[in-house]
């Protein structure tokens, strides 16, 4: 029997259809050869609707057309498209007298429940994408992420990609030549695209020079044939492994026999250096602002290789913010060596992201000093000096000046206690809707140095006041609202229209801000004092304040948002661009183009379940 | 219609004195005459689409055969077969009667078996083509001379009915509009670059569905459907 009758062709351009949509694409290879055969295809107008009435429950495919979901009160749930499936059976458990109404006429590929069952059965993934809609969507996106644990990092993260190929035939004066021009120890042969050898320095000393060979001689002649290596998913600890027991010094990495980066014994000798632990007690050791700055320089490649090797974005922020507070401290340290002991006792504030312990690379310095109330004028003038060290300094380091004056310079934010109670007063009585925003931001405090009650009876204070004004959470909850996810009516996504960020989103003002803003009314609202925001999350659902199902919603949307943002700040670093919060959608995989939809509705119905919640107090 | 339908009843009858000796010709030579006033999803429809060489039957050959079931208004993909047909034998003289190019041979299903495979299938069901008078010319001759089988079976032509529905709303009509692609295009259907037989009757089993899902009311009668001969 020829091929033909196994898989007719135009069931293998079906397969190919299908093959590519999501969750398909993650089935083993076969897998969608065998059920296309159990399909059927269907053509149904604009209007056709289908629901629990429908005869036939399974899996739809769209091959052409649109397709909205709509809840049992009309809704829209959510919009598809060419390529994107649905699965009644499983969307009405979620959401009783759930429907699919057709916007175009549509071809869809019908999968029968059976079939479909099978499949989710059999393959984890398959079915963890059908479990629920949107937030299991992002749920797998954000927790299937692997937490390195140093050996067990991927040799990808510290890979040389830079590589010097070259072919059997090559004399091997020349690729000597190539080597010491480019600045490595070893070469890899390869024949066809595959890898066939390797020749290092070593090589040429014994292999050439010692052994008084032609410089003319065949690089197959001198190589090392076959050389042991590595897949891509081969870990350091692999790396190691193979290395001592073949007492070797470079190891290829390979993908599909192809060669896609080396491996020395030196990377993994310098791989401890990445170590977040090493960088803050290297610079705790630092005694001036220059030698601080050049262990600071090494800080974006450092975020790339955690970023490669997969360390989760919210754990990348913490290291970042775990820098930015040692330098603030070795800062504050010199300056107190050079001003003497502080007259009375104080606390060194930091707010916002550095607070929340969510900063990333190019973050500008928020700060205050809370000053014991029985500071002298004269002590008060003390403190300005310090201010003035440590934030001229922090500027120097790369944390810049703050634009909206949010210093410990400024004396609106350089204060005694009382005065500090005073302010918050003030702030909740009689505020405009600019004020709200501007200080917003000191309600995400905490201590980088000095006496962390100081800050304490401060936060306590903030969140007592707060707690009993819903005129003033209204007035937060106004400021939460103005930004709203960039999400048209049919999920497409809202990007800027013009200037230099065109057709791109700004993750951090449109997703992570909205986020930030929304949980941190809540927590103050609800007399939480957590600062970092999945903590306030956690912190919300334990004292139910929150339900834990949008609780969680929300943290796999931020952990998602962020770890997209560090994607992208990462590619800038890759690329010598500046660095922002803009993101081009299109850039983005199939699979987190739709989770960055996910995660902008999750935004838009906590947005919405604040208007309803604090209504009340609104004008 | 009724000529087919004549025809038929003359070659039912006689087959029905002298029982046709292959069981799968006769049990579809047995087959009622279709309900035409039942709706088209209420029925079984068989989209077939025949390789040949040449446009005349008395010299082309068939070369391959694509058929698939749209039972009761909707594609199942698992009656989906493709058969090559094998002309190794044909050689010489035959082979330059029937124009078959050293290109077209390929190992395959002898002509007689697949047109067995083929009467299986369409028993029960109603055959759709797109710009069927070929391809029921082929057959026609194809059961004449392997079986000595008088085949006729009333059918749905895609063609020509996108052609009346093009005729009721538009007077000029350009060349190729009703290029099967063509076709499908007005519907949303996805374009296929098919050139094999099984990619054509599957993109005219989709054409004919989306006919017929935009017929209006509650769909077309069989009647409507089936064309004159």
């Amino acid at each position: 029997m020829t091929e033909t009758q196994s898989l007719p062709p135009e069931l293998a351009s079906i397969a190919d259809f299908i093959r590519q949509t999501l969750p398909f694409n993650a089935l083993p290879e076969g897998e969608v050869e065998r059920i296309v055969h159990e399909m059927e295809i269907g053509y149904f107008r604009n209007g056709h609707v289908f629901n629990e009435n429908t005869r036939d429950q399974g899996l739809r495919i769209l091959r052409s057309g649109a397709v909205e979901i709509r809840s049992q009160d009309g809704e829209l749930l959510d919009r598809l498209a060419e390529g994107e499936s649905f699965a009644l059976s499983g969307l009405l458990q979620q959401e009783p007298g759930v429907r699919a109404v057709l916007i175009e006429d549509s071809l869809i590929y019908f999968l029968p429940q059976k079939a479909y069952q099978d499949l989710r059965g059999r393959f984890r993934d398959f079915d963890r994408f059908f479990h629920g809609q949107r937030s299991r969507r992002l749920f797998r996106a954000t927790r299937s992420m692997v937490s390195p644990d140093g050996m067990l990092t991927p040799v990808t993260s510290l890979m040389a990609t830079d590589l010097v190929t070259t072919s059997e035939e090559t004399p091997v004066c020349e690729l000597a030549e190539m080597m010491s021009s480019r600045r490595v120890s070893s070469a890899l042969v390869l024949n066809d695209g595959r890898l066939s050898g390797i020749v290092t320095d070593r090589d040429l000393r014994s292999r050439v020079l010692a052994a008084r060979r032609s410089p003319d001689t065949p690089v197959s002649e001198i190589m090392t044939a076959n050389p042991v290596s590595l897949e891509r998913k081969a870990t350091l600890f692999d790396a190691t492994l193979l290395m001592t027991r073949h007492r070797m010094h470079h190891l290829p990495v390979l993908e599909d026999g192809r060669p896609v980066g080396i491996l020395t014994t030196s990377d993994l000798i310098t791989a401890r250096q990445d170590d977040p632990v090493y960088i803050v007690q290297r610079l705790s050791r630092q005694e001036s602002v220059a030698t601080m700055q050049t262990v600071l320089r090494d800080i974006p490649q450092f975020l790339l290789r955690w970023t490669d090797a997969g360390v989760p974005a919210d754990q990348v922020s913490h290291i970042l913010t775990a820098i930015s507070d040692t330098v603030t401290n070795r800062l504050i340290e010199m300056a107190l060596d050079e001003l003497g002991p502080a007259p009375v006792p104080f606390a060194w504030l930091c707010f916002g992201s550095q607070a929340r312990a969510e900063q990333l690379l190019n973050a500008d310095q928020d700060n205050g000093l809370v000053i014991a109330d029985e500071a002298t004028d004269e002590d008060m003038a003390w403190f300005e000096q310090l201010a003035t060290k440590v934030s001229d300094g922090l500027d120097e380091c790369g944390y810049v000046y703050c634009n909206g004056n949010v210093m410990a310079t400024n004396p609106f934010w350089r204060r005694r206690l009382t005065g500090w109670y005073g302010a918050v007063d003030n702030w909740v009585t009689s505020f405009s809707p600019h004020h709200v925003m501007e200080i917003s931001i000191a309600f995400d405090l905490r201590t980088v140095h000095g006496d962390a009650s100081l800050t304490s009876r401060v936060q306590s204070h903030m969140l007592e006041r707060v707690r009993a004004n819903s005129i003033f959470q209204a007035a937060l909850a106004e400021n939460v609202l103005e930004g709203s996810p960039p999400i048209g009516i049919f999920r497409r996504f809202v990007v800027e229209r013009n200037g230099d960020h065109k057709d791109t989103l700004n993750l951090k003002k449109r997703g992570l801000l909205p986020i930030i803003e929304i949980v941190r009314l809540h927590a103050l609202a609800s007399g939480v004092d957590r600062i970092n925001t999945l903590e306030r999350l956690d912190e919300l659902a334990r004292g139910k304040h929150m339900t834990r199902y949008d609780a969680r919603n929300l943290q796999d949307a931020l952990r998602f948002l962020m770890q997209v943002r560090l994607q992208v700040q990462a590619d800038q670093i890759r690329e010598g661009e500046e660095l922002s919060n803009y993101c081009n959608p299109r850039n983005l995989p199939k699979l987190a183009r739709e989770q960055l939809r996910d995660a902008f509705q999750l935004v838009d119905s906590a947005q919405k379940s604040v208007r309803l919640a604090y209504r009340q107090g609104m004008r | 219609m009724w000529l087919t339908r004549a025809r038929r009843e003359r070659a039912r009858r006689r087959y029905a004195r002298h029982p046709f000796p292959d069981p799968t010709l006769q049990r579809l030579l047995a087959s009622p005459w279709p309900d035409t006033n039942a709706l088209w999803d209420e029925v079984d429809w068989l989209a077939i689409d025949l390789e040949t060489t040449g446009l005349d039957p008395k010299t082309g050959y068939i070369i391959s055969f694509g058929w698939v079931a749209v039972d009761r208004g909707r594609i199942r993909l698992d009656t989906a077969r493709h058969l090559l047909i094998d002309s190794r034998n044909l050689v010489g003289d035959s082979a330059t009667i029937h124009h078959i190019r050293d290109t077209d041979r390929s190992e395959g299903v002898d002509l007689p078996s697949a047109l067995r495979m083929l009467a299986r299938a369409m028993t029960d069901r109603l055959p759709v083509m797109h710009h069927a008078p070929l391809d029921t010319g082929f057959l026609r001759a194809a059961y004449r001379e392997q079986f000595g089988m008088d085949w006729f079976q009333p059918t749905a032509d895609t063609l020509v009915l996108e052609k009346k529905r093009l005729f009721q709303r538009e007077q000029t009509m350009p060349g190729n509009v009703l290029r099967l692609n063509r076709c499908r295009e007005r519907y949303g259907l996805p374009e296929t670059n098919a050139h094999n037989a099984l990619e054509d009757a599957l993109a005219c089993g989709e054409l004919f569905m989306a006919w017929a899902r935009h017929f209006g009311g509650d769909g077309p009668r069989v009647k409507d459907c089936l064309s004159r001969v």
